[in-house]
C-alpha cells in the first residue's frame, strides 16, 4: 500500500497533533503516523499545566507566553472543547533559602512580562484553602493555565482532517527512505509513504526515529510519576507547585540528579481538572522507558503533598501513572531541520513543557517549513546547539 | 449481549456501547484507545466493572488472546488509598 | 526522610479465602514464617457467606457448610501460628517483592521471599437497558447481603444466569423469605449442577432457558423486567417478550479471576474463557511467570472451593520446598498427593454426562422395605454419601467424580445418608408403609418448619403440587447443622413422584 503526501508527521501526541494542524491549516497535505494510538506517550500521562511561572526567564518564558496567547482562541478555532482555563498559579515556598531564590526568580520573571507577585502565606490561604500554616510564602500569577491534553489532541486532529489530513494509527515507522541526502519517504507497517518533508515529533521516542538516519539525538526519557484522586468538588482553585520543583528542574548545572534531594527529583505539582480529579505529581527520574510507579515515588510525592496542602489528605486516590518526559541537556525542545539529511525536521524534547508549548511549536514548525523563518531566532532551538556534545 | 446500542457499558462515566463501537471505528484497537476517545474506565472504579465488557466488544475486532497487546490499563493502587495513610510519625516506626 | 526498614516474611499470602488459608497452612507446617493479608474484617473469603453444604471429598470436609469449613481452616491456621492481618488492603505489589497495604489508616509494606496471590474472583457485569437502575445487583453481592447482613435485596427476584452461583443464591433467597419469580438462562439448558437445579425445581421456580433480559423497567428503581426468548444466535425473537413483576434483578453471569495484582506484578496471562477469562500462566507448582510469585484459587481459574483449597495447598508446599524447608523427596511426595486429588476432582469424561440411574433402586427393592433413593447422576467431585453409609450400600470410589451407586441389597433404609448429601439429592422411600400410603423422608432447610401431624401440599420434582401429605416426624439433629429430616406420609401412587412440600404453603 503506497501513499504520497507533502509532509509526514511522526507522533500522535500534543506536539505531532499541533504541527499537523498548523501545517494543514496553511494548505499542506499531511499524513500523521502514530505507532500506537493518540496520546499513548507522554501526552496521555501528564499533568495538564500551562505553568508560565516555571519557565526560565528568557527564550523559554517567551515561548510559553506566546503559546498561552495562542491557547486563548484555540477552542473556538478548533471548534472542540479543550477545557482551557486560565486558573492562575501558585508556587509554594517552604524555606528561607527558597524565599531568597524565588525573590530573584520572580524579579526576572517580571522583567520578561509575567504578571506575578509574592504573597505571605496568610494572604495565600485566602485564595487557596487547605494550605499548611508552616509555609513561608507563596507566589501568585493570574496568568497560569491548564488544558485537557486528550481533548486538545482530538481537537487538533478533527480540524486537521477537515483540511485534508490523513491520520494513520497503529502504524509504526520502520524505516526512512532517502536519496542523495534527501528524504524521499517513510516505510511503515502499513506500507510506504512518499514525502518531501518528515517531522519527527515522537517525543521520548524521537531518538528511535533519529537512529534511522544515523542521528544520535540527545533526548532521554525522564519519568514522572503522577498520582490521581477521585473526582471531588472544586478544591484546588489555582494550579500549585512547590518551589523546589523549580530547583529540581533548573539546578544550575543540571547534575542535581546525583544529590540527595534530587535523586528522585521530587517537586510538587498539583492541579484539578474539569471533572474534579486532582493530579499530584511528580518525580523526575531516569528509568529508561519504564512507566511503572514505585512505592518510593508514591510515598515521597504524597508525603510532600500532605505536608504542603493538608487539606487534601482525605481524598481517595484511584490511580497512579507515569509519563516519560523527553529530556534535553538544556531543558529546551529541539526544533528545526537537521544538517545530515534534507527534509528531516525534528520537533521533540519538550521535557514537561509539551502541553504548554504545543501551540507555539506548531506555529514555529509550520513557519519554518513553509516560510523558512519564524518569529524567534531559529538557531536557539536547532539541534546544532548540541553538536559539541557528540 | 446487549440489544440496543445505547446500553451503558461504563457506568461510572456513562459510556454506551454505541460510543465504544464508534471509537473502534475511529481506529481504537486497545482498551486504552477506547479510554482516550470515550473516557470509559476513567471513573471511580477504574474499569473494574466495564473492562471485561470492553474487552468482549473489542474481541469482535481484534484478537484478544494476548493481553499484553490490549493496554487494559490496570495500575497501582488496586484499592483506594489516601495521602493520610502515608503521613505518620516517623518516630513511631513501622508495622 | 529517614531510611525505612521494611519487614520481611518468608511467605506473604494475599487473600484469606480457602486457597489462601490452605496455602498459609501448608507453608507454615513446613516451618516458614507466613503472613496472610486480607481486606475483609473476617477471614474465609467466599466461605463465610456460603451457608449451603459443600461438595468435595469426605476427607476434606465435604458436606460441611461453607462457613464451617472457613472456621475449621482458621482454627488450623491459628494453631499453627499463621499470622493473619485483617482489614489489610493490599494496594500494590512492587519490584523486589514488596507488598504495599493499608491497615488502620496507615500505609505499610512487607517484603516476601515468596508471594502467593489468592485474591479470588470478581463478578461479571451484564449490560442491558435499565441495567443501571437501583435493584439490579450482582449475585455475589446479594449473597453477602442476605447471608451475612440478613437484608433482603427485594421481595420478588429475577435471577439472571443459571450457573451454580445463580441457582444457589436463588435457593438462599428463598430460604430467606424472598420469592424467586424466575431464572433466565440464555443457553438452551441450565448450567448449574443438576442437584442444585433440582432443589429450585422442587420449589416451583420457573426456569426460562433460551431467554434473556431485554430490559429492566422502573423510574427510580426496578419495578419490573421484560424477558424474551432468543434464537440459536442469541438474537431476540420478536413477539416473545414477557413481563415479570419483580423488584430486583440478580445478575449471576459468571465470575472472572481477580487479576489486578498478578497484572501489576508483571505476570503473563492466557485467555481461557472456560476458566473465566484471563488467567495468570502458572506451572505445576502454581508459580507464575514471575519468579517467586504464585497463584491459587479462583484467581488461577474459576473452579470450586474444594479445588481452590487444593491449589492453595500445592502452592504452599511448593513455596516451602523452594525455600529449602522441605527436601526434594518430601516436597515431591506431598505435591504428588495434592495433584492426585486435583486430577480426580477435575476428571470428567464429558462434563455434562448423565449416567444411567445408578442410585435408584429396582422395583423389586422398593417392595421389600424402606430404601434410599439417590437422585444424583452427574459427575461432580463429591463423595460424602459414601462414608455416610455404615452398611457399605453407597459407593462412589475413585475418581470421586463418579456418580454414586446404590447397592440396594445392603441398604437397610436407616436414612443416615439423607442429611449428608450436600446436594439434598437423597430420599428415603418406604413404599409399603401402609396398604394405601408410602412414607418419604427428605431433607428440608426452609423456615418455618411444618407442624408435626399437620397436612401439607406435596410437590413433584418440578414443584407441581400433586397431592396432600401428613407430616409424621421431623428430626433436627445437631450434627446435621440445621438440615431437618422430614418424614411424610403420602398416597402410595405418588411414591415415585413426590419429592418435597410446598414451601410456606398452606394447602391446595
Amino acid at each position: 500500500m503506497s501513499r504520497k503526501t507533502d509532509i509526514v508527521v511522526i507522533g500522535g501526541g500534543v506536539i505531532g497533533a499541533s504541527i499537523t494542524y498548523y501545517l494543514s491549516k496553511r494548505g499542506k497535505k499531511v499524513i500523521l503516523v502514530e505507532k500506537k494510538d493518540f496520546a499513548f506517550g507522554s501526552s496521555g500521562a501528564c499533568d495538564q499545566m500551562i505553568f508560565l511561572q516555571t519557565k526560565n526567564p528568557g527564550i523559554h518564558l517567551e515561548l510559553a507566553i506566546e503559546s498561552k496567547k495562542m491557547y486563548k482562541n484555540l477552542e473556538k478555532e478548533l471548534n472542540h472543547p479543550i477545557e482551557f482555563q486560565t486558573i492562575g498559579g501558585m508556587v509554594l515556598i517552604e524555606t528561607e533559602d527558597q524565599m531568597r531564590v524565588m525573590k530573584e526568580f520572580v524579579k526576572r520573571q517580571k522583567e520578561t512580562g509575567l504578571n506575578v507577585e509574592i504573597l505571605d502565606i496568610k494572604d495565600g490561604s485566602k485564595i487557596q484553602e487547605g494550605l499548611s500554616p508552616d509555609l513561608v510564602e507563596t507566589t501568585y500569577s493570574p496568568d497560569d493555565a491548564h488544558v485537557n491534553s486528550l481533548e486538545l489532541i482530538k481537537g487538533y486532529i478533527k480540524k486537521a482532517v477537515t483540511f485534508g489530513t490523513e491520520v494513520l494509527v497503529n502504524t509504526e515507522v520502520i524505516g526512512i527512505r532517502t536519496k542523495n541526502g534527501k528524504v524521499k519517504g517513510v516505510e511503515t507497517t502499513k506500507g510506504t509513504i512518499g514525502c518531501e518533508v518528515l517531522v519527527n515529533a515522537a517525543g521520548s521516542w524521537a531518538p528511535v526515529i533519529g537512529e534511522m538516519i544515523g542521528l544520535d539525538l540527545p533526548i532521554r526519557p525522564r519519568r514522572g510519576q503522577i498520582i490521581l484522586t477521585e473526582e471531588v468538588p472544586p478544591y484546588i482553585k489555582h494550579d500549585i507547585i512547590s518551589a523546589n520543583y523549580i530547583t529540581a528542574k533548573y539546578s544550575l548545572d543540571r547534575s542535581f540528579d546525583n544529590d540527595v534531594l534530587g535523586k528522585l527529583g521530587v517537586g510538587l505539582a498539583i492541579s484539578q481538572n474539569h471533572r474534579g480529579n486532582i493530579f499530584i505529581g511528580a518525580t523526575r527520574e531516569f528509568a529508561g522507558y519504564n512507566t511503572e510507579t514505585t512505592r518510593e515515588g508514591i510515598r515521597r510525592i504524597l508525603k510532600h503533598a500532605g505536608k504542603l496542602i493538608p487539606g487534601i489528605v482525605n481524598f481517595n486516590i484511584i490511580r497512579t501513572f507515569a509519563g516519560l518526559r523527553p529530556y534535553t541537556p538544556d531543558g529546551l525542545p529541539i526544533i528545526g531541520y537537521v544538517d545530515e539529511v534534507e527534509g528531516f525536521f525534528i520537533a521533540a524534547g519538550h521535557e514537561g513543557d509539551g502541553i504548554c508549548l504545543s501551540p507555539v511549536t506548531g506555529k514555529i514548525v509550520s513557519e519554518l517549513i513553509i516560510d523558512g523563518k519564524t518569529f524567534i531566532d531559529a538557531k536557539l532551538l536547532n539541534l546544532n546547539r548540541f553538536r559539541h556534545l557528540t | 449481549m446487549s440489544h440496543e446500542k445505547n446500553v451503558c457499558i461504563c457506568r461510572c462515566e456513562e459510556v454506551t456501547e454505541g460510543e465504544i463501537l464508534r471509537a473502534i471505528e475511529e481506529g481504537a484497537r486497545t482498551v486504552k484507545g477506547i479510554k482516550i476517545r470515550t473516557q470509559a474506565t476513567m471513573g471511580l472504579c477504574q474499569g473494574r466493572t466495564c473492562r471485561r465488557l470492553i474487552v468482549n466488544i473489542l474481541s469482535k475486532h481484534v484478537d484478544i488472546n494476548d493481553i499484553s497487546k490490549l493496554e487494559i490499563g490496570i495500575r497501582v493502587p488496586v484499592r483506594t488509598i489516601k495521602i493520610k495513610n502515608f503521613i505518620y510519625d516517623e518516630g513511631k516506626g513501622y508495622e | 526522610m529517614g531510611e525505612e526498614i521494611i519487614k520481611k516474611s518468608q511467605v506473604v499470602v494475599i487473600g484469606a479465602g480457602p486457597a489462601g488459608l490452605c496455602a498459609a497452612i501448608e507453608a507454615r507446617k513446613a516451618g516458614a514464617t507466613v503472613l496472610v493479608l486480607d481486606e475483609n474484617d473476617r477471614p474465609g473469603g467466599q466461605l463465610f457467606k456460603q451457608i449451603h453444604k459443600f461438595f468435595g471429598s469426605g476427607k476434606h470436609w465435604a458436606g460441611l457448610r461453607g462457613f464451617r469449613i472457613g472456621e475449621n481452616l482458621l482454627k488450623e491456621a491459628g494453631q499453627l501460628g499463621v499470622k493473619i492481618l485483617l482489614n489489610a488492603e493490599v494496594y500494590g505489589i512492587f519490584d523486589d517483592m514488596t507488598v504495599g497495604y493499608i491497615r488502620n489508616g496507615v500505609e505499610k509494606a512487607i517484603k516476601g521471599e515468596r508471594i502467593i496471590i489468592a485474591t479470588g474472583g470478581i463478578e461479571n457485569a451484564l449490560p442491558f437497558p435499565g441495567g443501571t437502575l437501583p435493584g439490579v445487583m450482582g449475585a455475589g453481592g446479594v449473597q453477602t447481603m442476605v447471608n451475612i447482613h440478613r437484608v433482603l435485596p427485594g421481595k420478588k427476584i429475577l435471577m439472571v444466569g443459571s450457573g451454580n452461583v445463580g441457582v444457589i443464591v436463588s435457593y438462599q433467597l428463598m430460604q430467606a423469605g424472598a420469592e424467586v419469580v424466575g431464572i433466565v438462562e440464555a443457553a438452551g439448558r441450565v448450567r448449574a449442577y443438576e442437584v442444585h437445579l433440582n432443589k429450585i425445581k422442587r420449589a416451583g421456580v420457573p426456569i426460562y432457558t433460551s431467554h434473556v433480559v431485554k430490559e429492566a423497567i422502573g423510574k427510580d428503581e426496578v419495578e419490573g423486567a421484560i424477558i424474551a426468548r432468543v434464537d440459536d444466535n442469541l438474537n431476540i425473537i420478536e413477539g416473545s417478550e414477557k413481563h415479570l413483576d419483580v423488584d430486583c434483578l440478580c445478575i449471576a453471569v459468571g465470575l472472572n479471576p481477580q487479576i489486578e495484582l498478578p497484572y501489576i506484578a508483571g505476570c503473563k496471562f492466557s485467555y481461557i474463557p472456560e476458566r473465566g477469562g484471563y488467567i495468570p500462566v502458572f506451572d505445576e507448582n502454581m508459580e507464575t511467570s514471575v519468579k517467586g510469585i504464585y497463584v491459587a484459587g479462583d484467581v488461577a481459574g474459576i473452579e470450586e472451593a474444594s479445588i481452590a483449597m487444593e491449589e492453595g495447598r500445592l502452592a504452599g508446599i511448593a513455596c516451602a520446598g523452594s525455600l529449602g524447608l522441605y527436601d526434594k523427596e518430601t516436597e515431591e511426595k506431598l505435591k504428588k498427593e495434592v495433584k492426585k486429588i486435583l486430577r480426580a476432582m477435575r476428571t470428567k469424561h464429558d462434563s455434562r454426562i448423565i449416567h444411567s440411574l445408578t442410585g435408584i433402586p429396582s422395583n423389586d427393592r422398593f417392595e421389600k422395605g424402606p430404601v434410599a433413593v439417590i437422585e444424583c447422576k452427574e459427575e461432580i467431585p463429591c463423595n460424602p454419601c459414601e462414608s455416610a453409609c455404615v452398611f457399605g450400600a453407597i459407593k462412589v470410589g475413585e475418581p470421586i467424580t463418579n456418580p454414586p451407586v446404590l447397592f440396594e441389597e445392603k441398604c437397610t433404609g436407616c436414612g443416615r445418608c439423607i442429611p449428608k448429601c450436600p446436594g439434598m439429592a437423597i430420599f428415603l422411600i418406604h413404599k409399603n408403609y401402609t396398604d394405601k400410603t408410602s412414607l418419604i423422608k427428605f431433607p428440608y432447610e426452609y423456615l418455618p418448619v411444618p407442624e408435626k401431624g399437620g397436612l401439607v401440599s406435596c410437590v413433584n420434582r418440578n414443584g407441581e403440587i400433586i397431592s396432600r401429605g401428613r407430616i409424621i416426624d421431623i428430626k433436627a439433629s445437631k450434627k446435621d447443622d440445621g438440615t431437618k429430616i422430614i418424614a411424610m406420609e403420602i398416597p402410595k401412587e405418588y411414591f415415585n413422584d413426590v419429592r418435597g412440600i410446598q414451601i410456606r404453603g398452606d394447602g391446595i
